[in-house]
């Protein structure tokens, strides 16, 4: 756990807050708003006072100013359950030896469960690659944290990518509203990806996909004559990374900006994180985009 | 060709380059795991469309590039060195290029097989492969031949064939007339209006041509008129200077020579230098030299001078007389052919009745010993005295020579058979005295008389009234009788005439041998069909002259009946185009083996119960060899002046008068002539193209590579 759970990111963490931006309902009260208006001190709106309204509510000034009788609406703050989806597809193994995606990734979804338990919101865990692999129910205890780094370096990438499949089987096991962050290449159908999960923001949830890429795979970056061995399939395909690297370049921005639009469109915020040393200052930065979005 | 050429050879190298690196990385692929197969796939797929042809396309892109680098590198380093000056610049739009080459003999001078001509026709080479496409070029030899001129005309590039017909081109004898050459250049170029003329003159411009320059005044003008351009270039290397001592002639004054009689023959040679010369002249015989003489050459000194030479055998012979100073081996030598004859056959026609004089009969007598006197001048000389009454019989053929020794009265009934005799080659000398009827002469041998007799110039002898003999008056009429200008003629110009007939030279048939010093003719000759009729004005023994007690008597007499039998030998060193008719053993098939040992059959017929071969000579003058059945061989020579005997170029004034007439001046190389004209260097003109060519390629194959 130290090693996913640096004490840099873990100082990060405490600074950090994950907001869903859509209201979530919850049993604690958390940082994360619900949709239910309630006691706090975040107003909302004002309304017309009703018999059996409590008098504390009334919004004296408007009185004073507009001779109406009007109660004010505060947010109330419930806390936040959160699956964090991770691609566990062959394809995320890349690049052996080096910092892989999967890597990267785990120790994103490392630092993200554990602002999560921070701030006592529940955080869940899906590995998925074409199916989903392992599935931890959301959960705010430090038990449930320490399960859900287990089970996420135990779990070894394998097999094809069909993250649509496995986001229709999440929405039967996920009723209550929730937030949802998936880390996955996202090297597959743009187009069948975010109608999946588009799926889930039509059922109200919060979700939010981020791309993991290595640098490599935006720019070939080889030389000479070579075989690309699918990591997920073990199909060979051969070419010449210097023939086709000007091809493939304009082929991963027209996927990426299909992926953009695509999720834009149900809502979804998508960002594209390339794998790097520094991932606890991405991570941090994705989040301070987030609440800044809110 | 074009691959020996370093810089095709290194683009060739350096642009295979991309194709074997392209193969290479081919061969050496390295399998890495991937994780974005999915995307490697679109990428793949959507350049499936792009067939490995167009990947070809460009691979043949980047290889043109690297070879049109490498041209352009060379080519760049190229123009940093000196210019190659083979061939002048070529003018924007289609040339026509005349070339007037000269192939005459002199164009033959050269060292180890580096004459002037191949050196021409190198030069001529190099102008036939600069040929374009839409260039004309006309070959003109200067030498009008006896056949039509050769001329060489073709438009664009030059082919094989074309090349195979330079090389045949090669020097030859004939006269060079330069003004006639130019008027058909101007016609050639009359066949193209509209291209740029040129007109090449390729020589070495020798000394014959001076003749030729009054006859080149309209040249100038027509150059102009056309608006061409007229390069003359000398091909012969500047400060040559050779020995070079030239045969222009060399005769004996008959195609016989008598065995065992030391026979003159005249050579006439020339020095062609500007240098004294010593050359030494020898006279060979089947290939062994018999005499050798050192004769001393002034600068430019035509000179004639007798070699001796005895021969003993008798029959047929080639004799070769040769120099070692010529530059040209063909000017350095001169043929003959002689036939050797060991005897004359001569009669001594006397009156035999009591009415002639006492010494007439004296001195046949004493001329007969004389010749018949075994020594060296006279032992190829058998003499017998006949009764004239025999002349009134047909002469018999084996009969040579008559000497009709003086009888007081012609015989009319000898008339018909002396003429018949001479007619037929016989020799005969008519010798005159004191007291002969000379009016019945004149009535009764007048076919035979080379001239009227006028009588005896005194009537008696008186001993300090004499006339001596001119031996120079011989002058050029008989090659035979040379010698008697030189020490043999101190001799016989001591010979004192004191009495002899007089002729009427008015009515002269023939010409006057030798004079006297009162210039009255001792000696004159008639030629009567094949034979000849001398006479002697004086006696035949002393009672008139001194002659016979002289030194020089018997060589005289010698010479006399030597030249007066020239007809009994057919003749063998002819002109070309003369008659040659030579007796034959029998009728059949002859080989004719010519100088430059070709052979032709030809047949001997017969006429008259006797074989003949009868044929014209031929042009190529040299020693020819009749071979036949029994053995049979027999020679004859066409004389023929060597052409152009100076091989030196016009001197400096013959230049100047050439330069004004033509109104350029001449090179006096190849080299100068193309840098003046700018050299057309292929690569200094080639590189901008190159250089555009890969700006193209480069453009295209950036937005191919984009398109794939």
């Amino acid at each position: 756990m130290g090693d996913l759970l640096t004490a840099r990111a873990a100082g990060l963490s405490k600074e950090l807050e994950f907001f869903a931006r859509s209201r979530v309902e919850g049993y604690l009260k958390s940082v994360n708003a619900s949709k239910r208006k309630g006691q706090s001190t975040d107003f909302v709106q004002h309304r017309e006072y009703l018999p059996g309204d409590d008098i504390r509510s009334i919004d004296w000034r408007v009185f004073a100013k507009s001779d109406r009788l009007v109660t004010r609406e505060y947010e109330e703050y419930t806390n936040l359950d959160l699956i964090i989806g991770v691609d566990f597809s062959g394809s995320m193994a890349y690049p052996a030896g080096d910092l892989s995606k999967i890597e990267f990734t785990r120790r994103m979804t490392a630092m993200l469960s554990y602002l999560l338990i921070q701030q006592r919101d529940a955080v869940g865990f899906a590995a998925m690659n074409s199916q989903i692999l392992h599935f931890l129910r959301p959960n705010s205890s430090r038990r449930h944290l320490a399960e859900l780094f287990r089970v996420l370096v135990t779990l070894t990438p394998e097999g094809d990518t069909d993250l649509s499949a496995c986001i229709r089987q999440l929405l039967g096991q996920v009723r209550r509203r929730s937030a949802f962050v998936f880390f996955s290449d996202c090297f597959q159908d743009p187009d069948a990806l975010s109608k999946a999960l588009g799926m889930l923001t039509a059922r109200g949830h919060d979700v939010v996909l981020y791309q993991v890429y290595h640098p490599q795979e935006k720019t070939l970056d080889f030389t000479g004559f070579t075989l690309f061995k699918d990591l997920e399939t073990g199909e060979v395909d051969p070419a010449d990374p210097l023939e086709i690297r000007a091809a493939y370049e304009e082929v991963f921005a027209r996927h990426q900006t299909s992926l953009r639009s695509g999720v834009g469109r149900h809502g979804i915020e998508f960002q594209s994180i390339e794998v790097s040393e520094d991932w606890e200052d991405q991570l941090a930065n994705l989040l301070r985009i987030r609440r800044s979005r809110k | 060709m074009i691959l020996s050429s370093p810089a095709v050879l290194g683009a060739l190298v350096f642009g295979v380059t991309p194709v074997l690196i392209f193969f290479l990385l081919r061969r050496r692929k390295k399998e890495i795991d991937w994780g974005a197969s999915y995307l490697i796939r679109m990428t793949l797929q959507n350049r499936r469309k792009t067939s490995l042809w167009k990947q070809y396309v460009v691979l043949a892109c980047r290889s043109l590039l690297i070879m049109l680098a490498v041209l352009l590198l060379a080519g760049l380093l190229r123009e940093n060195k000196a210019p190659v000056n083979q061939v002048p610049r070529l003018p924007d739009n289609p040339v026509h290029r005349v070339v007037l080459l000269d192939n005459s003999v002199s164009m033959s001078v050269g060292e180890g097989g580096h004459s002037r001509f191949t050196l021409a026709r190198q030069v001529l080479g190099r102008l036939c492969a600069s040929q374009r496409f839409g260039d004309h070029l006309t070959l003109l030899p200067l030498l009008r031949s006896s056949g039509p001129a050769e001329v060489i005309s073709f438009s664009g590039p030059m082919t094989e064939d074309i090349a195979q017909s330079l090389e045949r081109l090669s020097p030859t004898e004939g006269h060079i007339a330069i003004s006639p050459i130019f008027t058909a250049a101007f016609s050639a170029l009359a066949r193209t209006p509209e291209a740029t003329a040129e007109i090449y003159v390729l020589s070495d411009f020798p000394r014959e041509l001076d003749n030729d320059l009054a006859h080149l005044g309209w040249v100038r003008e027509a150059i102009e008129k056309r608006g061409a351009r007229l390069i003359p270039v000398n091909v012969a290397e500047e400060q040559e200077a050779f020995q070079n001592v030239v045969i222009e002639d060399a005769q004996i004054g008959s195609d016989y020579v008598l065995a065992g009689i030391p026979t003159a023959i005249y050579v006439t040679a020339v020095n062609h230098s500007d240098t004294e010369v010593t050359a030494n002249l020898e006279v060979l015989l089947d290939g062994n030299i018999r005499t050798r003489q050192a004769v001393d050459f002034k600068p430019n000194e035509r000179k004639r001078f007798p070699l001796w030479i005895t021969l003993d055998q008798p029959g047929t012979r080639a004799v070769t007389v040769r120099t070692d100073h010529s530059r040209l081996e063909q000017h350095g030598q001169w043929r003959l052919s002689l036939s050797v004859r060991d005897k004359l056959k001569v009669w001594i026609a006397a009156a035999d009745d009591v009415s002639s004089p006492e010494q007439a009969i004296e001195e046949t007598e004493f001329l007969l010993r004389a010749l018949n006197r075994p020594s060296v001048g006279a032992k190829s000389i058998a003499a017998e005295k006949v009764a004239l009454s025999v002349l009134t019989e047909p002469i018999p053929d084996d009969i040579d020579l008559v000497i009709l020794a003086a009888p007081q009265y012609a015989i009319a009934a000898t008339t018909r058979n002396l003429e018949t005799f001479v007619r037929r080659g016989g020799g005969l000398i008519l010798a005159m005295t004191s007291g002969m009827a000379y009016a019945g002469y004149n009535e009764q041998y007048a076919p035979l008389l080379p001239a009227p007799l006028l009588g005896m110039a005194n009537a008696t002898v008186v001993s300090d009234q004499f006339s001596l003999v001119r031996p120079e008056s011989v002058g050029d009429a008989s090659a035979l009788f040379d010698e008697f200008t030189t020490e043999a003629g101190g001799d016989l110009g001591r010979t004192r005439i004191y009495n002899y007939m007089r002729v009427d030279e008015d009515k002269l048939v023939g010409k006057v041998i030798f004079r006297m010093t009162d210039d009255a003719p001792l000696v004159l000759q008639r030629l009567l069909g094949r034979g000849c009729i001398f006479m002697f004005t004086s006696t035949l023994g002393i009672s008139c002259n001194s002659m016979p007690v002289r030194q020089g008597f018997i060589p005289f007499w010698v010479r006399m009946a030597h030249a007066a039998t020239v007809g009994r030998e057919p003749a063998r060193n002819v002109r070309p185009g003369e008659k040659l008719v030579l007796p034959w053993p029998a009728t059949g098939r002859v080989t004719l083996t010519k100088p430059d040992q070709q052979t032709v059959e030809l047949k001997a017929n017969a006429w008259k119960g006797a074989a003949f071969v009868q044929l014209q000579a031929p042009d190529k003058s040299g020693l020819y060899r009749l071979a036949g059945g029994q053995h049979m061989v027999d020679y004859f020579t066409v004389r023929g002046v060597a052409p152009e005997g100076d091989l030196r170029s016009f001197q400096a004034g013959t230049q100047r008068d050439l330069e004004t007439a033509l109104g350029t001046s001449v090179f006096s190389s190849w080299s100068q002539a193309v840098e003046h004209m700018g050299s057309a260097d292929a690569t200094s003109d080639l590189w901008p193209w190159l250089l555009m060519l890969m700006l193209g390629l480069y453009s295209f194959e950036a937005w191919f590579v984009r398109q794939l």
